[in-house]
């Protein structure tokens, strides 16, 4: 059902009672409508988009212009003297979000087969405290979670932040996983069983390829939020070579060099939200049915 | 996220033989996460009691000092300002979030391909972080060379730039648009999935009662999809108290520190002023709030099922 | 024969550098770091070792130095506003220099508020680095044209009529700016006027406040009054200090709150503006300034090396040619016995800041990030509550509760 929800439409509305012409006027009125509201939602990032790519001077001059005079790089450029450089914070953000992806998974898959597949003692009591900590925000227990990797040696370094990353990630994508490999059938795996196979072999070539779109989920969760994420970034990355694309942004708008740079800014932002963006188009199925996971329970 | 526990195995469920002989791999397979979830997250949360009873300055010695952190905070008028401010905007921000969210889905609810083209658009700024999000729309306010002030001035609307992050309210409703812009496609799509859980034959029946499509809309709809508006409502609720990244950038907690938000505080006082044990009963006191709202959720969930 | 000597040599020390490069990265804050970076890398160029300079937005330095500290991620050596320089020490994080300094031949040439504000029981712990004093400056031009003397500059009072007289010259003209967004912006400026009429904010020791004096009444209500008149460029609430000099530059501006190192910006960018400087009087006369500016200290438990390396590029600096420009780009020299060198190209509108800099104070406090520089302290809010909405009773009660709270609890 929640796949639905973006990729294909469903038959339970209203028909149209009136006449075809009406319908026709109805139908151009939505049609007009329904693209105001896109035009409220996308242009400001169109706008960001834009002025990224134009002259610096022209992002001060003319902000509202849509079309570059001159096509340039140059605000791309410009990034290049802050820090480090702009590879420098894409690198940074990347191995936060690639690095929170790989060891979410790797923790997850396995914790979901043994929530979903295996019976053993006190396994309800931990699904449920495992779950409950999902109410908890991470934003409670920063400063137990700073003293914690500065005694594991881990402050200012970004494998420290990954593992803060997973862990707040580890509930939902268990949740996730657990119901994936539930929708995988009995039968399918008690018959690969009678057949022989082996317990290894049974999770890679039957039941993890069924759950593949769990999968998918949660991997794109754990790059969005990763990527994204500002405040635990702020706090425990302190040297700017270590900085984040957030933590740059911020950076930049309060002037690095006692001046703000808007069109540096716009190069900065466009690199930022244009990854998620596209990952977001490519993968929207598998966004919303880990949004509506719990909606339609 | 009653929801979530619900889902959990049911003890009616057929016992252990039917799935997999190995017990013990099955716990084997969850040691990792229980080791992430025990060290970065149980663990911290028994030290921020912990600490909440020192005073625990970020380099030097703690000492501890019992309750004196939390009889300091009881007098201490900007933390209980900042709270009466999260409160406040998470009240105007849920509710423009639902006034928008609200009609969107009821728009985009249409088995046309053109409605599923709308629905991305407008569900496209919530995977951008509130980071980009909020630097963004530093740069459209920003009343020298942004495209809001460009714009109003070129329409004639207003003879000079408007500056909104001097006085609070303006500061505040800018960040309210923001947020609604960013996150409203969100909420539309939990509702939508809400809207579209409503089985057909409910409100035929409906209709042919004779209902009108507003009377069907508050009598039957409404109510059933109860469960996906809880579920906005406690999120929207939840990530507004928790609120930030928006304000430590638009409009840095200015004007006169009306705009600092909980979370704000407890940054300014553990990572400022070095105060991590004051800090800590601060993030109790938030948690302690954080949890009260949502059990007034949940109560107010089962007060309306019992009536049905 | 002696050519190939040379060429063993020239092996012989690269072989020893190599050995031996040692680098560290010293942080300072944004406005600072042209400065240092100029230095810095005028230093590598004719050293083996390295200098590595990091800047840090001024408001992030404190947190973000607490938690390197606390994370031992910490920089080798901090080139820090001097105001923070009593929180750090009494903190225990810094590294006695007590020694190195004295034993510097042109110790007691150093700007004596930097020391004294890197003092802390007895031991030094920083060297200057950029002093700077904060002055007004304005446009004479303006000024001739609205009518105004030059001598009416030297109350407060005067300033006000001055501004509201410069205001009406035309309609995008303003009499008056300065920095009204930023708390260590306006200690800077803002200050001078309450020490020229002989009061403080804090006492002496900075364990207790004295927030509210008649001269802050009187210098608050002054503002207000600016800024109702609408003689106050509107961007002083909420600009940086940047818009502030172009503001200044481009003549919208007759006078404005500025610092020491203005002159030099001035002649280099804008030559074409003509202006002078004033000292910053109180409300009926007198004078003061805010002697300001960043002083070199080093992390406690560096390695010796580090710490070799560190006061190498310190005296490296403190030779004439790097005074010279470190005052070519900030418009004064780390050392007072070199003046007339450091000074020898430049306008002399820069001796004018000189001669006030000997009187200059500084406030001596534990707190001064929570009381002064921080967006949500109590300095500023007093600053937008007492100027912007004009509440100067309310401004000055609710200052002196929160000066009171944060002291009382920062106090070592």
């Amino acid at each position: 059902m929640s796949d639905a929800t973006f990729s294909e439409s469903h038959a339970d509305d209203i028909p149209l009672e009136a006449t075809p012409a009406i319908d026709h006027v109805k139908r151009a009125l939505y049609i007009i409508l329904g693209f105001a509201i896109a035009a409220i939602f996308i242009m400001p990032i169109v706008w960001s988009v834009a002025n990224s790519f134009k002259l610096p001077a022209e992002t001060l001059s003319d902000p509202v212009r849509l079309i570059p005079r001159n096509v340039s790089l140059d605000n791309y450029r410009n990034l290049d003297t802050v820090g480090d450089g702009l590879w420098s914070f894409v690198r940074n953000s990347l191995f936060l979000a690639v690095g929170t992806v790989v060891v979410t998974l790797l923790i997850a898959v396995p914790a979901g087969y043994g929530f979903s597949k295996f019976r053993f003692p006190g396994q309800n009591v931990i699904f449920v405290v495992i779950l409950a900590t999902m109410m908890i925000p991470f934003q409670s227990i920063l400063t137990p979670l700073f003293l914690i990797l500065v005694k594991l040696r881990l402050a200012n370094s970004l494998t420290g932040l990954v593992l803060i990353y997973v862990t707040f990630q580890l509930p939902f994508s268990i949740f996730m996983m657990r119901n994936a490999f539930d929708a995988v059938p009995k039968a399918l795996i008690e018959s690969a069983r009678i057949d022989g196979a082996s317990q290894w072999a049974l999770m890679r070539r039957i039941t993890l390829p069924l759950a593949l779109p769990g999968v998918a989920t949660v991997a794109m969760f754990a790059f969005l939020n990763s990527w994204n994420e500002f405040l635990a970034a702020l706090i425990f990355l302190s040297q700017e070579e270590k900085f984040s694309l957030p933590v740059m942004l911020v950076n930049v708008t309060t002037g690095i060099r006692g001046m703000i740079d808007w069109g540096a800014l716009q190069a900065g932002i466009t690199i930022t939200m244009v990854p998620c963006i596209l990952l977001f188009l490519t993968l929207q199925r598998y966004y919303v049915r880990g949004l509506v996971a719990g909606a339609v329970k | 996220m009653s929801e979530t526990a619900e889902a959990g195995p049911s003890p009616e469920e057929p016992p252990v033989v039917t799935r997999e002989p190995h017990q013990w791999l099955g716990a084997a397979l969850i040691t990792p996460s229980l080791l992430f979830i025990g060290l970065l997250f149980l663990l911290p949360m028994g030290m921020t009691v912990w600490m909440s009873f020192h005073n625990w300055p970020l380099l030097g010695e703690p000492r501890f000092i019992g309750l004196e952190n939390f009889s300091e905070l009881m007098g201490d008028r900007r933390f209980w300002s900042s709270i009466r401010f999260t409160a406040l905007y998470t009240v105007l921000v849920t509710s423009a979030i639902f006034l928008v969210a609200f009609p969107l889905a009821l728009l985009v609810d249409r088995p046309l391909r053109i409605a599923g083209f709308f629905r991305t658009i407008y569900f496209m700024p919530v995977v951008i972080g509130f980071g980009a999000a909020a630097t963004l729309w530093t740069w459209l306010l920003n009343p020298d060379n942004g495209v809001f002030a460009e714009l109003l001035l070129r329409s004639g609307l207003v003879d000079a730039a408007p500056r909104p992050t001097e006085s609070f309210w303006p500061a505040l409703i800018v960040v309210i648009l923001m947020v609604v812009w960013k996150q409203a496609g969100f909420t539309m799509v939990i509702l939508l999935t809400g809207l579209q859980s409503v089985p057909d034959d409910v409100t035929e029946a409906a209709k042919i009662d004779g209902a009108g499509p507003l009377a069907r809309f508050v009598r039957v709809t409404l109510p059933l999809m109860r469960n996906s508006i809880i579920l906005a409502l406690v999120l929207n609720v939840t990530w507004s108290m928790l609120a930030f990244d928006q304000f430590f950038i638009i409009t840095q907690g200015g004007p006169r520190n009306s705009t600092v938000t909980a979370v704000f505080s407890i940054y300014l006082q553990s990572f400022s002023s070095y105060r991590l044990g004051y800090g800590s009963a601060m993030s109790l006191v938030l948690l302690v709030i954080l949890v009260a709202i949502s059990a007034m959720q949940m109560a107010i969930v089962n007060f309306r099922k019992a009536p049905e | 024969m002696k050519a190939v000597s040379l060429i063993s040599l020239a092996a012989l020390s690269v072989a020893t550098t190599a050995a031996s490069a040692e680098e560290v990265s010293i942080w300072v804050r944004t406005s600072t770091a042209p400065i240092l970076e100029e230095l810095a890398s005028r230093y590598n160029e004719s050293h083996d070792d390295t200098i590595d300079v990091v800047p840090v937005v001024a408001e992030q330095m404190v947190p973000k130095l607490g938690a390197a500290l606390a994370g031992g991620a910490a920089p080798a050596a901090v080139a820090m506003d001097l105001i923070y320089m009593p929180t750090f020490a009494a903190a225990g994080m810094l590294e006695d220099m007590t020694g190195f300094i004295d034993s510097l031949p042109y110790a007691d040439a150093l700007s004596p508020s930097h020391i004294r504000l890197g003092t802390y029981e007895g031991k030094k712990y920083g060297v200057p680095l950029t002093p700077d004093a904060s002055v007004i400056v304005y446009n004479t031009d303006m000024l001739a044209e609205a009518g105004v003397d030059p001598a009416s500059l030297e109350t407060l009072e005067g300033i006000k009529d001055a501004a509201i007289e410069i205001s009406a010259l035309g309609d995008d003209t303003y009499g008056f700016m300065y920095v009204g967004n930023s708390g260590s912006w306006m200690v800077y400026d803002f200050m001078p006027h309450i020490w020229a009429a002989g009061d403080d904010i804090l006492s002496e020791d900075g364990r207790t406040q004295t927030v509210d004096t008649p001269a802050m009444r009187e210098t608050l209500q002054l503002y207000a009054d600016m800024w109702a008149a609408g003689a106050t460029h509107p961007t002083t609430r909420s600009g940086n200090g940047n818009a502030a000099v172009e503001a200044f530059a481009s003549g919208q501006v007759g006078i404005l709150m500025s610092g020491s190192y203005i002159v030099n910006l001035l002649t280099a960018n804008y030559p074409d503006v003509a202006f002078n400087i004033a000292p910053i009087p109180g409300p009926d006369g007198g004078r003061a300034t805010f002697a300001g500016g960043d002083d070199v200290t080093m992390v406690k438990g560096i390695s010796d090396e580090k710490k070799a390396l560190v006061e190498d590029f310190i005296t490296f600096y403190l030779q004439p040619e790097q005074q010279v420009l470190i005052t070519e780009m900030s418009g004064m020299p780390s050392r007072t016995d070199i003046a007339d060198v450091a000074y020898a190209d430049f306008d002399e509108r820069n001796l004018i800041a000189y001669d006030v800099l000997k009187s200059g104070r500084t406030p001596y406090t534990y707190a001064n990030d929570e009381l002064f520089v921080s967006l949500t302290g109590p300095w500023l809010e007093m600053l937008e509550t007492g100027i912007f909405d004009g509440d100067v009773d309310g401004a000055i009660e609710t200052a002196s509760d929160r000066f009171e709270q944060i002291l009382k609890r920062t106090n070592p």
